[in-house]
């Protein structure tokens, strides 16, 4: 409800045309749709640029928003359109070279990058809505509320796609775990 | 416990709805079926690979950029209004309601007239009292010399009257205003006989005094 509240103040002083207004919404707002966007399209320039547009296109919609709802599912339903676009583009398009980790982290342990790494084709391998709600849940740490409010669609269906999406990852994760050794419980 | 089943605890166990019940049939089932302990730990490496994996941190500038974009492209947020521009809208509205109230009070004001009867035709000489019963046409004078002075005024008075009627407020105020200046001042006039107007009225001419005198002398003088 303090949430609620703050966003309101803000959004109201965003559309009064306070700059500083503007800059603390998308202080706010732009590692949740960055990280959503990088999942999503698995690139870290064009997260970017969608974060850009996603946030642009919401603050310039800031009026049509509904104050009695909250802020961030509605900017996550914008984001989310917007990944879906883009993938949809990228799908009638030549695919660049370097559509994975962008730069691989010497620091991490060799198990954790090539744990990283079978998440990120557990996760491109999921149709687009799978990728999404997976995401919001395990990464973002949303509730099924948000998550369906952010897509669209009932709590049951969430549910169902959440699930579905899990079980063909934890599939995939395991076998590719268990044919490198990295999941010594798998017998 | 089927796989099914299985499946359906390890949706409940990640949202955290699971009980021991539960857990110990899971456990079960798990030590004998390949499967599901594969799916089990699938599920946790799931879990696992987010936490490994975090997300890159995006562009320094980035804030910056989107900032500059925003900036750039909101027609639709207004800009902050200036105190004065404030003081002018309430000026503006202050000056609008007065207009309002003044028109509302003047609406029903109808244009005086001077009880004159507009001469649609060459007025005969005798007819001054009937069209100018307020002007007292007495003394020295010849009386019908008033008919002259509802000739010079009444066009005025009906230029008045028009405009007044064609352009309304705020006109119109000022027209009935002026008109019944007008009625004042033909009223205040001094004895018709100082009135000395040059008569161009057709039939006014053997009214003249000098007329008059000669034809009371008669041709027989």
């Amino acid at each position: 409800m303090r949430v609620a509240t703050e966003d309101r103040k803000l959004v109201k002083r965003c559309l009064a045309g306070d700059g500083e207004a503007v800059r603390i919404l998308v202080e706010t707002y732009q590692g949740l749709v960055y990280g959503l966007c990088y999942r999503m399209v698995q690139h870290r320039q064009d997260a970017e640029d969608i974060t850009q547009e996603v946030l642009l296109r919401a603050v310039r919609s800031l009026k049509s928003w509904d104050p009695k709802r909250p802020l961030r599912p509605w900017i996550l339903a914008i984001t989310a359109n917007r990944c879906r676009t883009h993938l949809a583009q990228q799908a009638r398009r030549p695919v660049p070279t370097e559509y994975t980790a962008d730069v691989p982290d010497e620091r991490r342990p060799e198990h954790d990058r090539e744990l990283a790494a079978e998440l990120e084709l557990a996760l491109a391998a999921l149709r687009p809505e799978y990728r999404l709600v997976v995401v919001m849940y395990h990464e973002q740490e949303l509730p099924y509320e948000e998550i369906s409010e952010a897509i669209s669609r009932p709590i049951g269906t969430v549910k169902t796609w959440l699930h579905r999406a899990r079980a063909e990852m934890a599939r995939r994760l395991a076998r590719q775990a268990g044919m490198r050794g990295l999941c010594p419980q798998v017998e | 416990m089927t796989c099914d089943e299985f499946e359906r605890g390890l949706q409940n166990q990640t949202d955290g709805v699971h009980d021991h019940v539960d857990d110990v049939a899971m456990r079960a089932h798990a030590d004998c079926c390949r499967n599901c302990r594969e799916l089990e730990d699938g599920f946790r490496l799931v879990a696992q690979a987010f936490a490994v994996n975090p997300l890159p941190a995006p562009a320094a500038e980035l804030t910056d950029r989107i900032v500059a974009v925003i900036n750039r492209n909101q027609p639709i947020l207004s800009r902050p209004i200036r105190p004065f521009v404030w003081r002018v809208a309430a000026a503006c509205i202050f000056g609008t309601v007065a207009f309002w109230t003044w028109q509302t009070l003047n609406r029903n004001t109808e244009l005086p007239t001077l009880g004159l009867v507009p001469p649609a035709a060459p007025l005969p000489a005798s007819s001054s009292e009937l069209l100018f019963p307020d002007l007292e046409l007495t003394g020295a004078g010849d009386p019908r010399d008033g008919v002259v002075l509802v000739e010079a005024v009444e066009p005025v008075a009906q230029i008045f009257r028009a405009v007044g009627r064609s352009l309304g407020s705020p006109v119109r105020p000022i027209a009935v205003t002026a008109t019944e200046a007008l009625g004042t001042f033909i009223k205040d006039l001094p004895e018709p006989d100082s009135l000395m107007i040059p008569i161009s009225v057709p039939g006014m001419r053997e009214m003249m005094p000098q007329q008059k005198k000669m034809t009371e002398m008669g041709p027989s003088s």
